[in-house]
């Protein structure tokens, strides 16, 4: 994670590119809200009241969902995929051959275009997967708003746990399309040889990140939260609980805006460690790994 | 397919293969292809062997041409029927709305006389809402909000969480190593909270689940202190034992474990909601 804060700090025109994701994202859960509550009122015939002549068609809700997914998922891995390649360009080069500080530098644009161009079918492909997946469980998800029954939450949780390993397995297979350019069944088939021939440490050193990650965007939802909870006091928006409440909301929606943020550097640092498992033996992975116990359980004491 | 470093076979060239990136090669000349020049000084540099030592890399350079082409066209023709959609609906479902609308205007007053007439017959009868009169102004309806000062707060938040978010990022660059630190910290403190209030709580599954999982944790950030940790670290795998089954825990965010809480969690299920209160256009005097 050291090494993926020093690659974010040589490349702080990725954030840039973070910060217009979100944005997109939300433009896009707007546009896509738009969309499907319309196509459901008329396809369901529906009146001013409310009421419907016609049933919710399964078919059309499901695709609307996948739709939304496909979408998200797109705009997320765009950056990661983006992020994979400067920081790929940056461990093979040393900073003096490159510059991209800016956002518009040449590593950070190039590396955009070819997400944006020649790798953008992959991205497209890993999306749909995980957003089938997603659009899935949201659809089982509803059917047991409708009518709940023990099977239903049992493939409700089994397709939470599928949609949570298709996206880790996706963000790897990412790093390989964003490194090398690879198609995604191709990346696909280097991870699980990355896996096999690795073993699943990385993925202990990828869940530490995701910790202190987790930490900083806890923070930065706190201290947000409690600055709203003092501006509500200070306008005079109301008193004790409401404001509090209000205040715990920000926190939480900060959390999550901000985590968002931060997977731009959980790029980087999953993209340093495939270029250093792929790049030396597995003598020197186990130097790595040795050393980076050492240092944190050193630090711990 | 390319085939990349690591399922190298036992030939041992002396020269290195070209190392790419997105299918361009890199000038190995100028390239580090070590940790080290990225480490920060003072530590043990985590140098590796010179290429000229490296197994012989069988990677194919990759052409720099597009990738499953047909998946990028479905997405934007599916973005395409999406515009159709907006396009065609949105206007629909605003006439209807509009229309709606203006009719219905013409016909509230009745209902809610309908509505007056209705509570008057109960009162009457000493039945149904007889403890609640209809009451138009109630609190529900009330709600006022003030505008100008929550589009200033959300706007001010925005401001100040951009501004955030900014300086937590340096805060990341500069702190790194602490934030992990801090971080099994607080995950060490989340299980024992969440562990003792399970208990509390009486649920004993969530209360094992919470302490064991601390204890767990404790043990891997203590482990280097001891010479059994030390031991640990030189058998290279013992000190990941704890995080595995903390991510196979994990893995799940779990089957397991939601099906353990819903078998062996409160005691006395939530009771089921049942209409305790009268409509919200009905206040109680």
């Amino acid at each position: 994670m050291v090494t993926a804060a020093t690659a974010v700090r040589e490349n702080l025109g990725l954030a840039f590119y973070a910060y217009v994701s979100f944005f997109l994202t939300f433009g896009w859960a707007v546009w896509w809200a738009a969309t499907a509550i319309s196509t459901l009122f008329v396809l369901g015939d529906c009146h001013a009241d409310g009421t419907c002549d016609q049933p919710t068609n399964g078919l059309v809700v499901f695709l609307l969902f996948v739709s939304y997914y496909w979408a998200v998922q797109v705009i997320g891995n765009v950056v990661h995929v983006t992020t994979a390649g400067v920081t790929g360009t940056w461990w093979m080069q040393p900073p003096s051959t490159i510059s991209s500080s800016s956002c518009c530098s040449p590593t950070v644009r190039d590396s955009w275009l070819r997400a944006m161009t020649y790798s953008f079918g992959s991205i497209c492909l890993g999306s749909l997967i995980v957003a089938i997946i997603s659009a899935m469980r949201e659809f089982v998800h509803m059917l047991r708003e409708n009518g709940d029954s023990m099977l239903a939450c049992c493939a409700e949780c089994l397709l939470a746990c599928i949609e949570s390993m298709a996206e880790y397995f996706n963000k790897w297979a990412f790093v390989f399309v964003g490194i090398y350019g690879f198609s995604f069944v191709e990346a696909g088939q280097n991870v699980i040889g990355l896996f096999k021939s690795r073993g699943w440490t990385t993925i202990i050193t990828d869940d530490l990140c995701d910790r202190a990650l987790l930490l900083t965007s806890f923070l930065v939802g706190l201290v947000n939260g409690l600055v709203g909870l003092l501006l509500g006091i200070l306008i005079g928006m109301g008193e004790g609980v409401p404001v509090a409440l209000a205040a715990l909301y920000v926190i939480s929606q900060e959390s999550l805006l901000y985590f968002r943020f931060v997977e731009e550097k959980r790029g980087c640092a999953n993209t340093i460690l495939s270029c250093c498992m792929l790049q030396n033996r597995l003598y020197y992975r186990l130097i790595l790994m040795l050393y980076i116990v050492e240092c944190r359980i050193q630090r711990l004491q | 397919m390319s085939t990349p470093y690591y399922n190298c076979n036992t030939n041992h060239g002396t020269q290195p293969q070209p190392v790419v990136v997105q299918g361009y090669a890199v000038d190995t000349s100028k390239t580090n292809g070590t940790v080290a020049a990225y480490e920060p000084p003072g530590r043990v540099p985590l140098h590796l062997e010179p290429y000229s030592q490296l197994p012989e890399r069988q990677e194919r350079e990759t052409d720099a041409k597009f990738r499953d082409v047909a998946w990028a066209l479905l997405f934007y023709l599916h973005l395409g029927v999406v515009a159709y959609l907006t396009a065609v609906n949105v206007p629909t479902m605003a006439n209807i709305m509009g229309a709606g609308y203006a009719a219905d205007g013409n016909n509230n007053q009745a209902q809610e006389e309908d509505d007056r007439r209705h509570l008057q017959d109960n009162d009457n009868n000493n039945q149904g809402w007889n403890n609640y009169n209809y009451n138009n102004n109630n609190n529900y309806d009330n709600i006022s909000v003030n505008l100008p000062a929550t589009l200033s707060m959300v706007a001010l938040l925005g401001l100040s969480g951009l501004v955030l978010s900014t300086l937590a990022l340096g805060f990341l660059i500069v702190a790194a190593e602490t934030l992990i630190k801090v971080g099994i910290v607080a995950s060490i403190i989340m299980c024992l909270l969440g562990g003792l209030l399970s208990l509390v709580a009486g649920q004993l599954m969530g209360a094992v689940v919470g302490l064991g999982m601390t204890a767990m944790l404790a043990w891997y950030a203590c482990g280097g202190k001891t010479s059994v940790g030390s031991l640990f670290l030189e058998m290279e795998w013992n000190p990941w034992l704890p995080l595995y089954i903390i991510f196979v825990l994990d893995l799940h965010k779990s089957p397991v474990l939601f099906f353990a809480f819903i078998k062996f969690g409160p005691a006395s299920p939530l009771p089921p909601v049942t209409w305790s209160r009268p409509p919200r256009r009905f206040e109680k005097i």
